[in-house]
């Protein structure tokens, strides 16, 4: 008697614990299978099912002032009324480092909400390769109106084996931008060569005003200089092999130069005191609040600091180095950023493909673009007087750049990507260059070694 | 009944549910994130087996590794060498009749209570440069020179974690303490006052030797919540700045998470896990030969 029941009790538990892998396999199957019919469905109009999707993107939701988190939130509320079946749930992060740590991990995990915001290039492929990502080919060639929306160059970096993964929302462009009030003040003017630039540093060093803002504790940030100050040395060459062709050769003498370069702009004390523990956003303030001169940074500041400092706020190209290959006239720092892409296992990509339609609409986009975004896409007729004067002469700036560079930790990848961007954290924040390097390179070999 | 409770089967089916359910929680991840180590897998593509290449990249370029080995190790000893001396004489003078004691008590204890996060968080804006306490403070008594940027720096951050930490968890030590001396007989502090012992005499000569159990629980304890230290780290310094305060569990943290280096990260856990494990075995042989002597 004592034996059956255990032998039942064992077999009960065996069968729990079946029955539970078992649900788990089979509703990933089904999902992916929903998946397809849904696709076939998607070009049918829009459905009058009840749909509830489920929108990530990260923004300032801090800030009330934030125009960008206020542009998503009246287009989710438009989209709302205009779409009573389709409930919406947003979840914005304004971190963009723990947005892209919380977005990968459940991508990893096919968690990934129904449409959301991405990065492009190397931060997108891997999800593509791994057949995470909806192609949005189909969803774009059934909407001719829609189509005719979106500028084919703009969408080289979301395609991948000709197909398109995700959609740009901005352009940015990685500049210096200055006070010019402060450069009036003292009678500077934007300058032109590497010697210029080390004059203006010590110009408003000796004045007590902070040269350039810079907020090191986020790695990232003091890649942009870097990265400006190889291209003006070194042109886009190696930029070509070690960055995009992921070729392992950080042992190449240009990178250690142009880190001891970077040494000597932090040596002349370009940067705030405590740089190594400011944030991105602390440095942004000290901008904001005139403390700092100059920020380089990319233009996704625009929009704010237009709020803030109006028509004090200018920028430039990162100036000429002597003898270097790179040019300020030709090479820019460019990317398409913000990108809203589809997840291959949502069961409603319909109501997915709604939301993302409405997103890139005429009307959304020019809000987008009257609020001073550079907008990647075309045929948008908003309303010129209503953009800010800084967004228009970036935006000729741009159509004039003839050699341009991603920032380099986009097509790096998540791992090389902030690997190299902690190796530019950590020259600054005094370690070796050669060593650092030399670091870079082992992990390198070790991760591309494939 | 009891002959029923003496049969194995009967143990085996009592204790297999609680059984399978802990050994899926806890020693299988374990074991898995062994074989983790020995692969390179960004949790997305295929998985690739490379063997022990993580562990020799580990130990042959990785710094930030023996950086982080290091912090790991100044934050174990600094906190017990903050905490337990300080819990143990506010446990001493609160056990005694004084005014105000349960007040005392409650507020040092509090902290105890709070959220990590929102702790860390607190100490975060009290260090802040700008707007923090520590340099307002300093500069309204006229010490204006010695304002620092507490976390910015890498040569106070490390410490002004630990601080922070230690303010949270001290009154946790002290309630442990306060127990041990509540234990001991009210006959035997009478009768050692009666041959004129002092009040050093008592701590050092009763408190001290009623307390050591309490004291070796305190410090297992300490140990292995420095060793996994990751909250108070993450919130205030992430870190940084350039892995000054840099702690195994951030590492690891770091490299499988946001930079998808799972199989790396996985070989850093179980360089954690061994630590752990060999600071336990370490700390148990300690006590008991005390034990022993005693």
């Amino acid at each position: 008697m004592r034996r059956k029941l255990a032998v039942v009790l064992v077999s009960c538990l065996l069968m729990l614990l079946v029955a539970a892998c078992d649900g788990g396999n089979k509703d990933g199957g089904s999902s992916s299978d929903t998946g397809s019919g849904k696709n076939a469905e998607a070009g049918g109009g829009s459905g009058d099912k009840k749909a509830t999707i489920k929108f990530w993107y990260s923004a300032n939701d801090a800030d009330p002032n934030d125009t960008h988190y206020k542009w998503i939130e009246d287009t989710i509320e438009q989209f709302q009324k205009a779409n009573p079946n389709i409930k919406v749930e947003p979840t914005v992060i304004s971190n963009a480092d723990q947005y892209l740590n919380k977005i990968s991990t459940e991508m990893a995990a096919n968690n990934a909400p129904d449409i959301f915001q991405t990065w492009m290039s190397g931060r997108l492929e891997p999800f593509v390769k791994a057949n995470r990502i909806y192609p949005l080919n189909e969803a774009i060639d059934a909407d001719p109106a829609f189509k005719e929306l979106l500028n084919p160059n703009n969408l080289d970096t979301s395609t991948f084996d000709g197909k398109i993964y995700a959609l740009p929302n901005a352009m940015t462009a990685e500049v210096v931008f200055y006070n010019k009030a402060l450069f009036d003040k003292y009678k500077l003017s934007v300058p032109e060569t590497w010697d210029d630039l080390m004059n203006v540093i010590k110009t408003f060093k000796d004045n007590g005003v902070v040269p350039f803002a810079l907020g090191n504790k986020d790695p990232w940030a003091g890649s942009i200089p870097y990265m400006g100050i190889y291209d003006r040395l070194f042109g886009p060459q190696a930029y070509e092999d070690v960055v995009l062709k992921q070729q392992a050769k950080w042992n190449d003498p240009s990178f250690v130069e142009a880190g001891k370069k970077l040494v000597e702009l932090k040596d002349a004390g370009a940067f705030p005191d405590n740089f190594n523990g400011l944030s991105d956003e602390e440095a942004l303030a000290m901008f904001h609040s005139e403390k700092a001169a100059m920020f380089f940074i990319g233009t996704w500041i625009v929009i704010e600091a237009n709020a803030k400092l109006g028509d004090k706020l200018g920028f430039f190209n990162f100036p000429d180095i002597p003898g270097g290959k790179g040019s300020k006239a030709d090479d820019f720092i460019v990317n398409k950023d913000e990108g809203y892409a589809i997840s291959n296992a949502s069961k409603n990509k319909e109501a997915a493909i709604d939301l993302l339609k409405f997103l890139f609409s005429k009307e959304r986009q020019a809000a987008n673009a009257e609020q001073g975004q550079l907008i990647p896409t075309v045929n948008i007729p908003y309303d010129k007087s209503k953009i800010p004067a800084i967004t228009i002469e970036l935006n000729d700036a741009l159509s004039k750049v003839k050699n341009s560079m991603i920032p380099w930790d986009n097509p790096l990848g998540q791992n090389i990507g902030k690997e190299f961007n902690m190796t530019t954290q950590a020259i600054l924040a005094g370690a070796g260059v050669e060593e650092s390097f030399k670091k870079l390179q082992a992990v390198s070999e070790k991760v591309w070694s494939k | 009944m009891e002959r029923l409770l003496r049969n194995k089967t009967t143990i085996l089916m009592f204790i297999l549910p609680a059984l399978i359910i802990y050994s899926i929680v806890l020693p299988l991840p374990a074991v898995s994130s062994v074989y983790f180590s020995l692969v390179e897998w960004n949790l997305i593509d295929t998985m690739r087996f490379v063997g022990l290449d993580n562990f020799s990249f580990l130990f042959l370029y990785d710094d930030v590794f023996y950086a982080a080995l290091k912090n790991t190790f100044i934050y174990l000893l600094l906190s017990i060498a903050l905490q337990l001396p300080m819990a143990f004489f506010l446990a001493i003078i609160l056990s005694k009749a004084i005014k105000g004691r349960r007040f005392f008590r409650n507020v040092i204890f509090l902290p105890v209570t709070f959220s990590g996060v929102a702790v860390s968080l607190m100490w975060y804006f009290i260090y802040h440069s700008e707007v923090g306490l520590v340099n307002r403070f300093l500069e309204a008594v006229g010490l204006g020179f010695l304002k620092h940027s507490w976390l910015a720096d890498g040569s106070t951050a490390l410490y002004a974690v630990i601080i922070c930490v230690a303010w949270q968890f001290v009154g946790y030590h002290m309630v442990i303490y306060m127990a041990g001396i509540s234990t001991i007989p009210a006959d035997i502090v009478e009768a050692a006052k009666m041959d004129g012992a002092g009040e050093w005499h008592i701590i050092k000569h009763i408190m001290f030797p009623y307390l050591i159990p309490m004291l070796k629980v305190s410090t297992i304890l300490m140990t292995t919540s420095s060793l996994k230290s990751f909250d108070n780290i993450y919130i205030m310094t992430q870190g940084g700045p350039n892995h000054a305060t840099e702690v195994l569990a951030s590492h690891m943290y770091t490299k499988a998470f946001a930079q998808m280096e799972y199989g790396y990260g996985s070989a850093l856990s179980t360089a954690l896990m061994a630590l752990c494990i060999s600071a336990t075995v370490l700390l148990n042989r300690l006590f008991r030969r005390d034990d022993f002597d005693a």
